[in-house]
């Protein structure tokens, strides 16, 4: 099996591009997409520029998609892009969405299209137990945006361990989020994974607006 | 058998004829004599040594209640009260005297039939007289009255008989007015009282002598006969002639209904079930055979039992040892004694019937208004309605931390016993707010948990409760609250409720909470008998104190599955204003438009509470936002030579004078001040007058603060809560 993987650099689809390869699939890319707006209700808008480090220390290619962030068209762009460039070379795509409606079955549709598959793996995985196989798989997650009451700055960039974990857990009860962020509480980047060669090294600044806040890269370069 | 143990006897029979069944609470204005009333009731009755009556006091059987002489709680006393061969069970309700403790006083009225009115023929009807009258008629409980202290007008007021007619004449008057205009229409008139038809005696509950018309007739007795008595000291023989409980109870047994006749029409006003149910046909008809259907009144600690929930029988009998729910509760719980109070007595009976008063152990989820029955699905009462707010709050929490289990759970002990007193505790630094009616309940409260929970507290100085609220409108200028995540928006407007609007929701008329989908047209249905827009008020979402959320939007898709974050949103700001994060007021908040994210999981909670919570604030800042504070009527009665110094006192606290009237050499003072600058009166106002004032004060709402006074008043209350002292603008609502 021939496949590709919607990758934005955070948690899930990095999970899912290892999990693809655990099923002993090629991976024959990872895909991209940059929102030019300032907002997007299917992508995840921060730092996808981490992606070029991860298909590298995985040993893929990234395909980049440029999309309006726009509804409804956004998708398909997406669609396009892939029919002009992996389109043929693939029998199925990947994606990492654990509970959005709204995203599965966009892809699903947009699939159809194409003449692919569409595998979603972890869809419905438990979000505590999905949060801890992360930590226990060894996968060095950050977070680089929050926006839920509840989340403050102090959350950009720090890394989920099993400590801020136990904390975001509380924080996920008291103020009734998404432990796993799928509700756009939180994203995230993926600085190492099972399946990486090089760990991924970078800075960051915080901005924060008093209610939602990102952690940018300032600067990015894979270990040696 | 002694006297009492044969009138416990006697009562615990009579209780199951239910024509001879009197459920009657007496109310007044403080000190014009319930509590030297009810004991005199009850030794007559036989029930305690007639020597002690109106020197012990067993219905104030709290310990500080008699240190203070004020009457706290509406405890219960069985009694019987024999006429002509048959006997009669009497259960009275003491009523609290203080208006500090008015939320008591209308539960109390839930669980009688009929009312003695008690005013001082000295001082006349006073401010609590009418409120106390009001709650009664609002329960549709019958009232006579008893006119009391008339030794006081012979002897020491030296008044002659047809003086007297005309002070009797102006209190009947002023009662009748009040039941003319608070009764139910088809039974004003039938209840009116008069000295000729025998529902009003008058006479000295502390010597102990009464008189009515019937009274008169049959004991051959006169006007004379009482002036002769009076004016030769010889009192003491009029109380034998013409014994003070005689005359009340055979007044209560004549003319106030019995439980038979009077829940006919006042199960309809208190149960909103189907009455052609069984169980509706059984409360109508008093049937001690029919289904269980009880409601708890009162709570009370017993030094031994522990929690002792008091209510009335409406139907079916409770017995001891059965399985009941309390409505709402999670299971069903065991009674374990049924008892009858007879004062600080409670006598274990094997069961109380309907029509009577019943002492219940062992349900610990039962707490004031809450219905017992055997069905946990059964429809219960219509919520207790209390006409009043807190409007102070103090700090508090215990000296020791050891005690902070201990002091967790009095408060809650307390919360439940006390409907009128809000109770929010900080379970990580045992620090709890105690918000409450004014001073003084809060001080009898705190009293209360040290003596009998031997808890040693610190109190804060007690803080005054203001309320936000608007003065213009933004229609047509809806406010935007975003989700954090931005994917949702809520515009919201909002605009001031008409004054009668606000009246009535705080008199509970259109309940309290989220509305159900299937009731919210006959809700907006009564909204629209306010004059409000029927078509709007009947797409009503929730009602929080005195504010309405509406939504006046049309065909968004998914709005419905949000409804009840958005009315969270809502409750957040209705008791959190933006202003000084106090409670909002008389408020319609009106969700005109909003855009949500097709994916259930990206309108979560931590999303749309947020946005509408910001969306609501916006709106009432950019409607004017305004203070208001809480005010009192207050009344002073001063000797002539002092009472310069007493309106003083009274200006220099912002009061306003509204009417001096002057009796003899005593003047009043009538007027309002506002709460806020009513602590220390008491000492101020006792120097002012050399201790020779007497003074009442009574809640009386809100007014908007004056302007001036805005700034330092919001500051004051930011500063306290930690919080940023500039009072935020809209733009920190917008981001
Ligand atoms: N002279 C006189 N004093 C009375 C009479 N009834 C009550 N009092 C006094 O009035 C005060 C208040 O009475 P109390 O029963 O505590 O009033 P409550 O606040 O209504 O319960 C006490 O000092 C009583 O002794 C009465 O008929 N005549
Ligand atoms: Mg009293």
């Amino acid at each position: 099996m021939r496949v590709a993987v919607l990758a934005s650099g955070g948690k899930d689809s990095t999970y899912a591009s290892w999990w693809a390869q655990m099923q002993g699939w090629s991976l024959e890319a990872l895909i991209t997409v940059k929102i030019e707006g300032d907002d997007s209700m299917m992508f995840q808008l921060q730092n996808t520029e981490v992606t070029g480090y991860q298909a590298e220390s995985i040993g893929t290619k990234l395909i980049r998609v440029i999309s309006s962030g726009v509804e409804n068209d956004e998708i398909d762009e997406l669609e396009n892009a892939i029919r002009n460039s992996v389109g043929n070379e693939i029998d199925a795509l990947v994606v990492g969405a654990l509970r959005s409606d709204y995203q599965k079955t966009r892809i699903e549709r947009m699939c159809e299209k194409l003449g692919i598959i569409s595998f979603c793996p972890m869809w419905h995985h438990d979000p505590e137990l999905h949060m801890n196989s992360l930590i226990n798989h060894g996968f060095d997650v950050r977070i680089i945006s929050v926006s839920s009451e509840g989340l403050d700055e102090s959350w950009l960039g720090r890394k989920i361990t099993g400590e801020s974990l136990a904390e975001l857990i509380q924080l996920s009860r008291k103020y009734r989020f998404n432990l796993d962020g799928e509700g756009g509480e939180f994203e995230t980047i993926t600085l190492d994974a099972p399946h990486f060669k090089k760990s991924i090294h970078c800075e960051g600044e915080i901005s924060w607006d008093g209610v939602r806040g990102t952690w940018n890269i300032t600067k990015i370069h894979l270990s040696t | 058998m002694g006297r009492k143990e044969d009138n416990i006897k006697r009562a615990t029979e009579v209780m199951h004829v239910r024509e001879k069944i009197r459920n009657l609470a007496i109310a007044a204005h403080i000190d014009h004599g319930k509590t030297t009333l009810s004991d005199n009731l009850i030794a007559g009755a036989g029930m305690m040594s007639e020597d002690l009556a109106g020197k012990s006091r067993v219905l104030d059987f709290d310990q500080q209640e008699s240190a203070r002489g004020i009457t706290i709680n509406a405890a219960s006393a069985s009694m019987v009260h024999e006429i002509e061969g048959d006997d009669y069970l009497i259960n009275l309700i003491d009523t609290p005297g203080h208006v500090d403790f008015g939320g008591d006083v209308t539960r109390a009225m839930r669980a009688v039939d009929g009312c003695i009115i008690l005013a001082c023929a000295v001082e006349g009807t006073m401010p609590q007289t009418e409120t106390v009258v009001r709650q009664a008629l609002k329960e549709k409980v019958r009232p006579v009255l008893f006119i009391n202290k008339v030794d006081r007008l012979i002897n020491e007021l030296q008044i002659d008989g047809p003086e007297m007619m005309k002070r009797f004449e102006k209190i009947i008057v002023k009662v009748n007015k009040l039941i003319e205009t608070f009764a139910p229409a088809e039974l004003a008139k039938e209840w009116q009282v008069s000295v000729q038809k025998g529902t009003v005696a008058f006479g000295s509950a502390y010597y102990n002598w009464g008189m009515s018309i019937p009274y008169m007739k049959k004991s051959g007795l006169n006007f004379t006969d009482i002036f002769e008595h009076c004016h030769n000291d010889e009192q003491k023989e009029l109380a034998k002639k013409a014994p003070v409980h005689r005359v009340l109870l055979d007044m209560a047994v004549g003319e106030l209904p019995s439980p038979l006749v009077s829940q006919k029409y006042r199960i309809p006003n208190i149960w909103q079930g189907d009455l052609e149910s069984e169980v509706g046909q059984s409360m109508l008809n008093t049937d001690p055979d029919g289904p269980l259907q009880l409601m708890i009144t009162k709570i009370w600690m017993d030094p031994h039992a522990g929690e002792v929930a008091v209510g009335r029988v409406y139907s079916g009998s409770i017995k001891h040892g059965e399985t009941v729910w309390a409505i709402g509760a999670a299971k069903p719980e065991r009674v374990q004694q049924v008892s009858m109070m007879v004062g600080g007595d409670r006598i274990q009976v094997s069961q109380v019937s309907a029509g009577n008063i019943a002492a219940l152990t062992g349900v610990r989820s039962a707490a004031a208004g809450v219905t017992i029955s055997r069905d946990q699905d059964a429809t219960p009462f219509e919520a207790i309605r209390h006409y009043s707010e807190p409007v102070v709050t103090v700090a508090v929490e215990p000296k020791s931390m050891k005690d902070l289990p201990k002091f967790i759970d009095a408060l809650r002990g307390l919360a439940k016993a006390d409907a009128s007193l809000q109770v929010t505790t900080n379970q990580e630094t045992g620090e709890a707010l105690l918000a409450g009616m004014g001073e003084l309940h809060l001080e009898i409260t705190i009293f209360r948990m040290q003596e009998e929970q031997n808890i040693k507290v610190k109190v804060s100085e007690p803080i005054v409760v203001y309320r936000e609220s608007i003065e213009r409108n933004n229609s047509g200028r809806p406010f935007e609250g975003k989700s954090p995540n931005r994917h949702n928006r809520f515009y919201i407007e909002c605009e001031p409720l008409p004054q009668d609007v606000i009246n009535a929701l705080r008199e509970g008329q259109f309940g309290d909470g989220p509305v159900r989908t299937k009731d919210a047209k006959e809700t907006g249905n009564k909204f629209a008998e306010f004059g409000m827009d029927k078509d709007l008020m009947r797409k009503i979402y929730a009602i929080h104190g005195t504010n309405v959320f509406v939504n006046d939007t049309k065909g968004i898709q998914n709005l419905h599955e949000t409804r009840e974050l958005m009315i969270e949103g809502f409750n957040d700001v209705c008791k959190k204003g933006p202003t000084a994060e106090e409670p909002l007021m008389g408020v319609l908040v009106r969700l005109v438009d909003a855009k949500l994210h097709e994916d259930a999981i990206h309108r979560g909670p931590a999303q749309t509470i947020p946005a509408v919570r910001n969306a609501v604030k916006g709106a009432v800042l950019r409607s004017g936002s305004v203070i208001f504070e809480p005010i009192q009527n207050i009344r002073i009665d001063a000797p002539n030579d002092v009472i310069g110094g007493v309106t003083r006192e009274l200006t220099t606290r912002r009061g306003i004078i509204e009417d001096m009237p002057v009796d003899g050499g005593t003047a009043s003072v009538i007027g309002k001040m506002p709460v806020a600058e009513s602590f220390g009166f008491s000492n101020d106002i006792r120097a002012a007058s050399q201790g020779r004032a007497v003074w009442n004060t009574e809640n009386a709402g809100f007014v908007q603060l004056p302007a001036a006074l805005f700034h330092k008043v919001t500051a004051e209350i930011r500063q306290r809560k930690g919080l940023k002292v500039e009072v935020p603008g809209e733009d920190n609502y917008q981001d």
